[in-house]
């Protein structure tokens, strides 16, 4: 963590800053405050102190936040919930990952009765159906929960069978615990995701604090924001993998951050690698934050080594071998196997290859934006950016069967137009500061793309090649909170000194509110 | 800083009035179903799919009708209600749906009618579509037109399909959300790890810790 309070950047020395280009400002910087200051203590304990209380607060209010949506969502209710309690099932109970995973998976005796006695089946993806409602009902579910059947299944996880074990590993410990009631054990499952929401705000909160040091003020904004964001308080609500994802993506973002404004220390490097292997070992789809880390740690390797840095050289080879290692064993084990190098990543892109570059590019493309003039027509009838990606951003809860009205979509238009406005007038505005960050902006931009492309040719291998659904849920982007709490605060900061504080308090009860609506529109789906 | 006071308490308000109009309307009511729960998929396409089905019963007042689709992308939806080769009533919904289900909100009728040919089309669309539908005799089953709706799908001419998709028809609903609240609150007490009214408060008390550390932060950290 850092030795030096973010404020210390603030105002003329991170504008000095600002104004020189590459890793400069950020040493220069340090070297005045250590020059004046005592050496700190890095103990842990020091760093944990140094954080500011805001933080802590912010993290406070994601962790209470998402509790409350593990609270409302019935359980089994998340997406995939099913399928990712049963990994850590076959986790805990066989010891072993699991295999052969079939979109309905075979379930353990006790999680099958359990499902049947909530209805389960019944209930999802059918939002005229609401949850068990009586007390026999409910005496049902209570007998099926002391049948005591076994938990030991087929050996399946159904969706979530061919994810890597980091999050299920890591999830056996409050199923340990709360052994003998299903529903306790989910609902510490749930917990455990709800302290990840807390965990990830206080990285974001620190990210924006390291980014955008000028405006303590803008930055608490945004991570407030993102602490009552309702999508990630519903995803961090539920058992999913999504919930570390989360975690370990904001983690890479500030490890960049301060990388980029304090120098690349080996500490930061190998904080870096380990991230990027925990992130591989989290979820597949972290490979696209990984390649665009990996394609961002290019130009910065070229940068030092043009200024014969060697320390930094050396630091970005420490961070690119430990991230690259899993996926150099992934694929000696695979080989050693006799199957395909990069497993499941394997068939989706031999499934793509058949087709047409240019035909995946153009899928992708449109899969986020307009299409362009020659492109083949692969939406007709739909705007991808605002039918798919906004509207599902306002709402999307459930099994993808709780979601607003269209004309709250396009009222959210609004709020979502000024924000851009002024987010995108601070950044005109600080256009010569953003050229001196270029390649941190790089950096960031190569990961976002690397997770959309990622994303976009799943969508492409599943909806072209395999003539199955298209992936179109904002939770993929989700890795990129710490980008929407760095939007917020600009907006905040492009509202001009007189009005940022409105512009934020406006901003922190516009998500709030949503916040809370989400929450009733979930409660009428399943209770109304 | 009063500035700051001054938005979030415009802000709080604003939010409790939008609440408060939003629990006084009514959810909506099923006023009649045409048939068993979907057990079975009727078709599966990826194309323009245009379904009709007669012998439809349109119960009087009824403010929208949800058909059984199931789709990840939905497509633009217009449907139509045909009673003797004339338009009894017909709505049109964007592609903003998912699931397995879509409401198409329709203009409302006055009256119950009978024999009425219920049809549908997704157009354009390129994603894959599922229609679920439950068993029938080919004589009773709704039908793939090969051409966009008009009145002569009253005649009911094309591919017979395996048989009749799922329409509930809907209504708004008599009691507010307000007067719903007990019952909610019931409801949010089965099926969860504890049982009773706990459910709700503790949800509600979270919530308000949210909001109150929310609100304090904020003006804490005012500059």
């Amino acid at each position: 963590m850092s030795d030096i309070p973010a404020q210390n950047l603030d105002s003329g020395g991170s504008r000095a800053a600002l104004r020189t280009p590459g890793l400069e400002p950020a040493r220069t910087v340090q070297t005045e405050v250590a020059g004046r200051r005592r050496r700190p203590s890095t103990g842990v304990r020091a760093r944990l102190v140094r954080i500011p209380a805001a933080a802590w607060m912010c993290a406070l209010i994601a962790l209470l936040n998402a509790t409350a949506w593990s609270i409302i969502t019935p359980p089994f209710q998340g997406r995939d919930e099913v399928d990712h309690f049963a990994y850590v099932s076959q986790l805990a109970e066989e010891h072993a990952l699991p295999a052969n995973g079939h979109p309905e998976g075979t379930y353990s005796p006790e999680q099958t009765l359990v499902l049947e006695g909530l209805h389960y089946y019944e209930v999802r993806f059918t939002p005229q159906r609401h949850t068990i409602s009586s007390a026999a009902q409910q005496r049902v579910l209570t007998k099926d929960l002391h049948t005591h059947a076994s938990l030991q299944g087929s050996g399946e996880a159904g969706i979530a069978t061919s994810e890597p074990p980091l999050y299920y590993a890591l999830q056996t410990i409050p199923y340990i615990l709360a052994r003998g009631n299903i529903l306790t054990q989910l609902q510490l499952m749930r917990f455990v995701g709800a302290l990840l929401a807390g965990l990830t705000t206080l990285l974001i909160f620190l990210f924006l604090r390291e980014t955008l040091p000028r405006l303590p003020w803008a930055a608490t904004v945004g991570a407030l924001c993102v602490a009552v964001q309702p999508m990630f308080g519903f995803m961090s609500g539920s058992v999913n993998p999504d919930t570390l994802l989360f975690t370990v993506s904001a983690a890479v973002f500030l490890c960049l951050a301060r990388a980029l404004r304090r120098g690349f220390t080996r500490r930061l490097a190998v904080t870096l690698g380990l991230l990027l292997v925990a992130g591989l070992a989290t979820k597949l789809n972290f490979i696209g934050i990984a390649a665009g880390v990996f394609v961002g740690l290019a130009p910065m390797a070229v940068r030092a080594a043009r200024s014969k840095d060697r320390e930094t050289l050396l630091s970005i080879s420490i961070a690119a071998t430990i991230g690259l290692l899993p996926v150099l064993l992934y694929v000696l084990h695979n080989l050693l196997d006799n199957h395909a190098a990069l497993g499941i990543v394997s068939a989706t892109i031999g499934g793509v290859s058949t087709k047409s570059v240019l035909h995946e590019l153009s899928y992708i493309w449109e899969l986020y934006l307009p299409r362009l003039p020659g492109m083949p027509h692969y939406f007709p009838g739909i705007a991808t950016y605002k039918d798919i990606w906004f509207d599902r951003s306002v709402g999307l809860y459930g099994w993808m069967d709780v979601y607003f009205p269209t004309w709250v979509d396009n009222v959210a238009l609004v709020p979502a137009g000024a924000i851009a406005l002024l987010c995108g007038r601070e950044l005109l505005r600080e256009r010569t500061a953003l050229r001196a960050r270029a390649l941190e902006i790089g950096i960031y931009a190569a990961i976002t793309v690397g997770v959309l492309a990622m994303l976009g040719a799943s969508s492409y291998a599943s909806n072209v090649v395999q003539q199955a659904y298209a992936f179109g849920e904002p939770r993929y982007l989700l890795p990129m909170l710490p980008l929407l709490g760095a939007a917020i605060a600009l907006a905040v900061r492009g509202a001009g000194l007189r009005w940022a504080p409105v512009a934020g308090a406006a901003l922190v009860i516009l998500f709030l509110g949503h916040d809370i609506f989400s929450q009733l529109q979930l409660i009428a789906r399943y209770y109304g | 800083m009063n500035n700051v006071k001054v938005t979030l308490a415009v802000g709080i308000a604003l939010t409790l009035a939008i609440g408060a109009v939003t629990l006084s309307r009514s959810p909506p009511r099923v006023l009649r179903v045409n048939g068993p729960a979907a057990n079975q998929s009727l078709g599966v396409t990826n194309k323009e799919p245009a379904i009709c089905q007669a012998r439809e019963v349109v119960p009087a007042n009824v403010s929208a009708i949800r058909l059984s689709i199931d789709a990840f992308f939905g497509s633009n939806i217009h449907l139509v209600a045909y009673h003797e080769n004339h338009i009894l009533t017909e709505g049109r919904r964007g592609p903003t749906w998912t699931g397995t289900s879509v409401t198409v909100p329709v203009r409302p009728v006055d009256h119950t009618t009978s024999q009425v040919n219920l049809c549908f089309t997704l157009a354009p669309n390129h994603q894959l579509v599922i229609i679920p539908g439950y068993r029938t005799p080919p004589s009773r089953s709704a039908v793939a037109l090969s051409s966009t709706l008009t009145s002569a799908s009253a005649a009911g001419t094309g591919l017979h399909l395996k048989g009749r998709f799922l329409a509930a028809y809907l209504t708004a609903g008599s009691g507010s959300w307000w007067s719903r609240i007990p019952a909610v609150v019931r409801h949010m007490g089965f099926g969860h790890f504890i049982s009773g009214i706990w459910v709700a408060l503790l949800a509600a008390a979270l919530m308000l810790a949210v909001g109150l550390l929310t609100l304090r932060l904020t003006l804490q950290e005012r500059p």
